[in-house]
């Protein structure tokens, strides 16, 4: 793989490389908190061995990885990154975890309902899925139509 | 068991107004489950085991077994149309169904799905019929090394199936959801493990929010980065298959209707396993495997066909055993308790009858789901039609009452938010998310029969390696890292015929 997208493929590489490496020694250091052997266990069933081994084979993948994407970086990694987030949509991404997050944090605050409608409302014209009118009457029949299937119709408990 | 036995039932219940009415409003509560992400065919059964707890049994049964039957069939409608399975058991289907719908084909894709799902119905339900206690019989040969073996096996199967042309990324992903799925209370000493404190993690983390964040919340965000709009126009000419296709496909459809049954027979695995073993398997002897992961019908067939093969499997150590083959039929296994029923060795020799008349009501439960499947395909193919930008708030709320729905928790709703986040990521950088939920479903199964394999031989990790079933699937395993490695590579070039021009232009 040549040129820009080989160069991507390895600044991805060594970012998901850093980033796994991080999770597999973060996982291995707790696992070794966990004692190997007990009055209870064995060495060879102690609730440690498998995080272990699997925290040490995630720590090989993400050397692989990195080993992959080392020495195909270019200096210009920096503005390269932000021109690239630009393109690929980060603006969109944060606005639309803003309005799932925000969801998540109201629930149980707000009447289920109108929260439903809120977002519904909301996020159907952020994204420009359609116009005022039509956005509104979607989350209206979104918010009954959750409430009388799952509430009423499965007994399915609600937030 | 006397065949006539099963056919005089099958006549008397398929003439009964009040019965097969009972198994169409189970196979329609099943199909709208199986649609909706996060509600699951044991959620469904769960349900309606109290709902129809005054039922007489055979009825009770009835309902059920549509649910069951119509939960596994009706997931694969939202893998198809929005590339979020239904249940896990559709997490395969996504690979070719959602290309195909994507390519104007989703009617078609349907049509497709409803047939293979029944035919691996009725491939399971045959099974069950002729073989129950003896293919019980084999099941029991598995062992916790076994168990062990077949869990690492998923996982390494779904890691190269679905990473396309970089195997190492999707091991990755079957990696971290093992890791994760060691988050809480261990399956031996409930030790808590990684829980800081924590008390709504020493359960760990729920199946479902993770499935349905994994699936669900990461295609949501996927759809909305892009800014430009997708809109598929589908074509409507034709739903069900022609004969003559199906008939083209009758290999795959005889191996995953093989492969689900026994994986439905093992018990604690399930129609996820199933479906990918089938998935794995019609690719490696598709004559165009270039073709799967790109809306091949052949995958698509595979694994719809395995994951339902599965129900008669799974069906079977419940009958014969009093065992549950997987986590609906342990919901079925309870009903049946509930009801007077006593499963187990004792019930095929004393009460024949009544396995005859599971297998005839599972018949019907197929017929009924097939064609009230097929009576929706036309309306819903319309959902490809709304634009995702106005489909995709709606999607995401159901995803967040799917995951409450499971123990009224907030904390799942964060966990699905979090795995949704990481699944995106992920999804961003080329890694599938298939992987990444198999090994967390199978991360349990991993590391207990590691450790219990382990203590029961004092620590010696021969018969992992030495017990025949043991050894076949550790011979596999390599084979599949092997055959995706460089090495692989270098075996597949040496092997490779030298081209016609080469030789010219030497000779």
């Amino acid at each position: 793989m040549g040129g820009a997208a080989g160069k991507t493929v390895a600044v991805a590489d060594v970012l998901a490389g850093l980033a796994l490496a991080a999770v597999g020694a973060g996982f291995l250091v707790a696992s070794f908190r966990i004692p190997a052997a007990s009055a209870l266990w064995h060495w060879y069933d102690s609730p440690r061995l498998t995080p272990a081994l699997l925290s040490g084979a995630l720590l090989l993948q993400a050397a692989t990885l990195l080993g992959r994407g080392r020495g195909r970086l270019d200096p210009g990694l920096r503005t390269r990154i932000r021109t690239g987030l630009q393109k690929w949509g980060a603006g969109r991404v944060l606005l639309a975890l803003a309005f799932c997050t925000g969801f998540v944090t109201l629930l149980g605050r707000l009447p289920f309902g109108y929260l439903v409608a809120l977002v519904v409302f909301g996020m159907t014209l952020a994204f420009r899925g359609a116009g005022p009118g039509r956005a509104a009457v979607l989350a209206a029949v979104t918010a009954v139509a959750v409430q009388l299937v799952f509430g009423r119709l499965f007994f399915v408990p609600l937030p | 068991m006397n065949p006539l036995g099963f056919f005089s039932e099958l006549v008397r219940l398929a003439t009964d107004p009040l019965t097969v009415g009972l198994v169409l409003v189970g196979a329609q509560v099943g199909i709208v489950f199986g649609m909706l992400p996060g509600l699951t065919a044991t959620m469904a059964m769960s349900l309606l085991t109290g709902l129809t707890f005054s039922l007489p049994a055979t009825q009770a049964v009835a309902v059920l077994l549509g649910a069951y039957v119509g939960a596994i069939t009706g997931g694969s409608r939202s893998a198809l149309l929005l590339n979020i399975p239904g249940t896990p058991a559709q997490a395969a289907v996504c690979l070719d169904g959602f290309p195909l719908a994507m390519q104007g084909r989703a009617a078609e894709a349907i049509g497709l799905a409803v047939t293979a799902s029944t035919l691996g119905t009725l491939f399971g339900v045959a099974m069950l019929a002729l073989f129950a206690p003896l293919l019980g019989q084999v099941a029991l040969r598995f062992g916790t090394w076994e168990f062990f073996w077949l869990a690492v096996f998923g996982v390494v199967i779904a890691g190269s199936l679905t990473a396309g042309g970089d195997p190492l990324k999707g091991w990755i992903a079957g990696t971290l959801g093992l890791l994760l799925s060691t988050v809480g209370q261990d399956g031996i000493h409930a030790y808590p493990r990684f829980t800081l404190g924590r008390v709504e993690l020493q359960g760990g983390f729920a199946l479902i929010p993770v499935l349905v964040g994994a699936y669900g919340v990461s295609e949501m965000l996927t759809v909305l980065r892009r800014s430009e709009r997708l809109v598929v126009q589908t074509r409507l000419d034709r739903v069900l298959p022609r004969f003559r296709e199906v008939l083209r496909h009758k290999g795959h459809i005889v191996r995953s209707g093989l492969i689900g049954t026994f994986i439905g027979i093992v018990p604690g695995v399930g129609e996820d396993i199933a479906s990918w073993v089938s998935y794995d398997v019609a690719r490696r002897t598709s004559r165009d495997p270039g073709r799967f992961g790109k809306g091949s019908v052949e995958g698509l067939i595979a694994a719809e066909t395995g994951d339902n093969a599965c129900i008669g499997g799974a069906t079977i150590p419940v009958l014969t055993l009093g065992v549950p083959g997987s986590a609906p039929a342990a919901v079925l296994l309870a009903a049946l308790t509930i009801h007077g029923l006593k499963p187990g060795p004792l019930l095929v020799l004393q009460h024949p009858e009544t396995v005859w008349q599971v297998v005839a009501l599972f018949l019907l439960a197929t017929l009924a789901v097939f064609v009230v499947s097929l009576v929706f395909v036309r309306p819903m193919v319309r959902i490809l039609l709304i634009p995702r930008e106005a489909l995709m708030p709606v999607v995401y709320v159901l995803c967040v009452v799917g995951s409450y729905a499971i123990s009224a928790r907030i904390f799942d709703v964060w966990v699905m938010l979090g795995f949704g986040i990481l699944g995106f990521a992920l999804r961003e950088m080329g890694y599938p998310v298939a992987p990444l939920v198999l090994g967390f479903i199978l991360g349990p199964m991993a590391d207990d029969n590691l450790r219990r394999g382990l203590a029961l031989m004092g620590g010696d990790f021969t018969p992992f390696f030495t017990r025949p079933i043991s050894a076949l699937l550790v011979a596999l395993i390599l084979l599949t890292v092997l055959s995706q490695s460089p090495l692989g590579a270098w075996v597949r070039r040496r092997g490779r015929p030298v081209r016609p021009a080469v030789l010219l232009r030497e000779g």
